[in-house]
């Protein structure tokens, strides 16, 4: 195998390669990127036999072939070199010969018929949706999916497919968000539904970018091709909660907060919260929310914010990196947050729709 | 600002001589759970050079031939007195810091050393007169300094139990401190205490006079912290309210090896109840429970096993049932057949107030409720009527449980039984 390329072509794909790659491997070729070269085309691959990326590239190739390099050393390497070297690879038995201006580097390299690629079955819904919408639905998803809970099903994201529709829900027992949209899709059935790995979440925020793209849903495995990279991966085998159930309807009272007054408040409150019992007293009174916190040192904070609201006053407490959370999710100017009682969880929305929702189950006091 | 510390003599065999007098003067040790090591000597003791943690076979046959009378561990007695003894300590200052089941500190802000020397005199008397106890003065103007006061007023008798550091005049102070091994400062263990030897210093004059600033980045900020204590600048501050335990465990040999997964359940299950009504007293939840159980690694020609498991939570709980339950699970997974296991023990982990908790998505609001009530309702029956009268039944009857612990030479648990009461006969 031998083929030239630019660095600045192959950096963004050797970054995203050695993520995935497995750092600490419980096999050595799984810490490899797999690079086959042919014709006018090169594909790069790697998995940690969780999730799998390929990126394909057209470029000519001076003699085709296949290999599994180290991923992180060959990341290491491009990054350290001056912009624009033209990279120079060739497969010399069991070694990779690296050529780069002045500088040459040589590396073992792993037969590529040990790479072990991830199985996809075949899919049971296919459809589309737009890059943009896809990926702010995992950036609302991924603060409250749990981590390491027993709760296998809840250490990810639930995707549901219902209609021409595609709802991403994460919760992790204290916290649910949710965010729904558009998926032009082939399902025949009423819906769909499978849940992605946490790891899967983080690196699918990681490379998901613009344009459209295509997902192929099957029980056991994800794909996701945009033309230019195919993400898989395995699914988590579970039943997830029935999250409608704890989805409030019709809370009788309602705030409308402004975004960054409430971010502001929110970073003055959390200074004097405790560390073990991050909490935030959240009062309402007419037009008035006023946070309060206290640490275990007894010292104390208050805070005062305008707020639109006309119900009776009202008293709740909050897990205040919980609260925070909540404006991470939105990127609207203003906020409605809908509530009960004390007892009773908060639902946050945009003040115009109802999509994305976060919803928040409150302290005890 | 002058800081007290007060610390009874020999508390444990203190305690025991209260209400046996006949002890009073003869050399007496108490053993530690299961009669296994000395964990407190009369100063009888000490003379003759019997060390603290020494296991309880080693020494027995020097016992015998120096009359030493050993004693189980008697901890509900020594709790009780201990808090009859720091509630009567309150009394001489609005700040107090309870430092350990022995000893207080006391801050008496505003008081000159003499006032403070009588106040100490009268604290004294007040705890040997009313309790019984005797015990120990150090006044100096730091947490460290008192420590050290503390000692010499022990060990020295001219002090008469009662040492303040700056009624002694300097160069008295200079070369008390010359005399004293670094290793009796507060906080200087064995370890630091070598590393200290190695850098040549030796005594606590020595620590006094090393530059902090140097000292600090080769130890640690602690270290900065105590030297400038030995100096009179205080920098450790009173700790008034004890924090919440972060972790609670029970855990006990066995008295006997125990072979069956029924006993060993029914002992876990007692470990779980006594650690979960702890942790409703401090008024905590915790988030996972840890057990395990281990043979007799002294017992080496028998086969040895130890395991452990933790169980965590899906939600934070103070419910004695749902520990129970992933006791039981943990104990299922690790138990093998054909072992002597000779101690097993829970963990509650990952503990916090169960003044906010958290509310649970997917929890039923209404079964907690009633589930607190329950363990409310458990708390106040056993408070009320006695320990373990109403317990799960998976913890065994107390009359059925051979596998105790042996405490053969307990004393009677005079200050809090009723039936136990010391009686006295008057001719």
């Amino acid at each position: 195998m031998k083929l030239t390329m630019d660095r600045e072509d192959i950096l963004p794909i050797l970054a995203n390669m050695a993520n995935i790659a497995d750092r600490r491997p419980i096999q050595p070729i799984l810490a490899h990127v797999l690079i086959e070269a042919a014709g006018q085309h090169c594909r790069f691959i790697a998995t940690d036999q969780e999730v799998q990326l390929s990126v394909d590239k057209d470029h000519p190739v001076d003699t085709p072939g296949t290999c599994a390099v180290p991923a992180r050393k060959l990341y290491d390497i491009c990054r350290a070199l001056p912009e624009h070297t033209p990279l120079e690879f060739h497969k010399d038995g069991e070694k990779l010969l690296l050529k780069a201006a002045k500088s040459r580097f040589t590396l073992h390299v792993l037969p590529a018929e040990q790479f072990p690629y991830l199985n996809i079955h075949s899919s049971r819904c296919q459809g589309d949706c737009e890059a943009a919408l896809l990926r702010e639905a995992l950036a609302v998803t991924a603060n409250t999916m749990a981590q390491n809970d027993a709760r296998i099903f809840l250490n990810g994201v639930l995707l549901e497919v219902q209609g021409q529709e595609m709802r991403l829900v994460a919760t992790d027992g204290h916290r649910l968000s949710m965010m729904t949209l558009p998926f032009a899709n082939s399902l025949e059935e009423e819906s769909f539904q499978c849940i992605l790995p946490r790891k899967a979440v983080m690196e699918l925020l990681r490379i998901v970018n613009g344009g459209n793209i295509h997902l192929s849903l099957s029980d056991t495995s994800f794909v996701l091709d945009d033309g230019y990279q195919q993400f898989a991966c395995k699914l988590i085998d579970a039943k997830y909660p029935d999250y409608r159930r704890v989805i409030p309807q019709g809370h009788p009272f309602f705030a409308i907060l402004d975004r960054q007054s409430f971010k502001s408040a929110l970073q003055q409150s959390e200074v004097l919260v405790s560390d073990r019992n991050p909490t935030t007293q959240v009062h309402l009174g007419k037009n008035l929310m006023t946070l309060s916190s206290r640490n275990e040192e007894q010292e104390e904070g208050e805070i005062e914010l305008s707020v639109e609201y006309q119900n009776d006053e009202m008293n709740i407490a909050f897990n205040s990196r919980y609260l925070t959370d909540s404006i991470q999710i939105f990127s609207q100017e203003n906020i409605r947050m809908r509530i009960k009682d004390g007892n009773s969880a908060a639902v946050f929305t945009p003040l115009d729709s109802d999509n994305p929702v976060y919803i928040l189950m409150p302290v005890r006091l | 600002m002058p800081i007290v510390l007060i610390d009874a003599n020999n508390f444990y065999v203190s305690c025991e001589r209260v209400f046996r007098p006949d002890l009073e003067g003869k050399p007496v040790v108490v053993l530690s759970n299961n009669d296994g090591c000395v964990v407190a000597r009369s100063a009888e003791v000490k003379a003759l050079g019997i060390a603290m943690g020494v296991p309880w076979f080693q020494i027995k046959k020097l016992a015998q031939k120096e009359g030493i009378i050993a004693l189980s561990s008697n901890y509900t007695l020594y709790a009780d007195m201990s808090q009859r003894m720091m509630t009567i300590l309150s009394d001489f200052s609005p700040i107090q810091e309870v430092y350990s089941i022995d000893e207080c500190f006391l801050d008496l802000q505003g008081f000159a050393p003499e006032q403070c020397r009588q106040i100490g005199q009268t604290a004294r008397q007040r705890i040997r007169q009313w309790l019984g106890l005797p015990v120990g003065v150090g006044i100096a103007p730091t947490k460290t300094l008192a420590k050290l006061a503390n000692h010499l007023a022990k060990k020295q008798p001219k002090y008469a139990g009662v040492c303040v550091w700056e009624e002694i005049p300097e160069q008295k102070q200079a070369k008390i401190l010359q005399q004293l091994p670094v290793t009796e400062v507060w906080g200087i263990g064995r370890q630091w205490g070598k590393r200290l030897q190695d850098i040549g210093i030796l005594t606590v004059w020595d620590l006094q006079n090393a530059d902090p600033r140097p000292m600090r980045q080769r130890f640690s900020i602690l270290m900065e912290r105590m030297i400038r204590e030995l100096r009179g600048e205080s920098c450790i501050a009173m700790e008034e309210v004890a924090p919440p335990k972060q972790e609670i465990q029970s855990s006990r040999s066995f008295g006997r090896p125990v072979k069956t997964i029924e006993e060993l359940g029914e002992a876990i299950s007692l470990y779980i109840v006594r650690a979960t009504s702890k942790l409703r007293r401090q008024n905590s939840v915790a988030a996972a429970l840890r057990v395990y159980i281990r043979t007799n690694p002294f017992q080496n020609h028998l086969p040895q096993y130890q395991a452990a498991r933790t169980v965590v939570l899906s939600q934070a709980s103070q419910d004695t049932r749902i520990f129970l339950h992933a006791g039981k699970l943990a104990l299922t997974q690790m138990y093998r057949e054909g072992f002597a296991y000779a101690k097993a023990g829970v963990h509650l982990l990952e503990i916090s107030s169960a003044q906010s908790v958290q509310a649970d998505l997917f929890g039923d609001m209404e079964a907690k409720k009633r589930a607190n009530q329950l363990m409310a309702t458990l708390d106040q029956i056993n408070a009320r009527f006695g320990r373990n009268v109403l317990q799960p039944g998976v913890a065994g009857l107390q009359e059925t449980r051979s596998w105790e612990m042996k405490r053969g030479n307990k004393s009677p648990a005079y200050t809090t039984q009723w039936k136990e009461l010391a009686r006295v006969k008057v001719e």
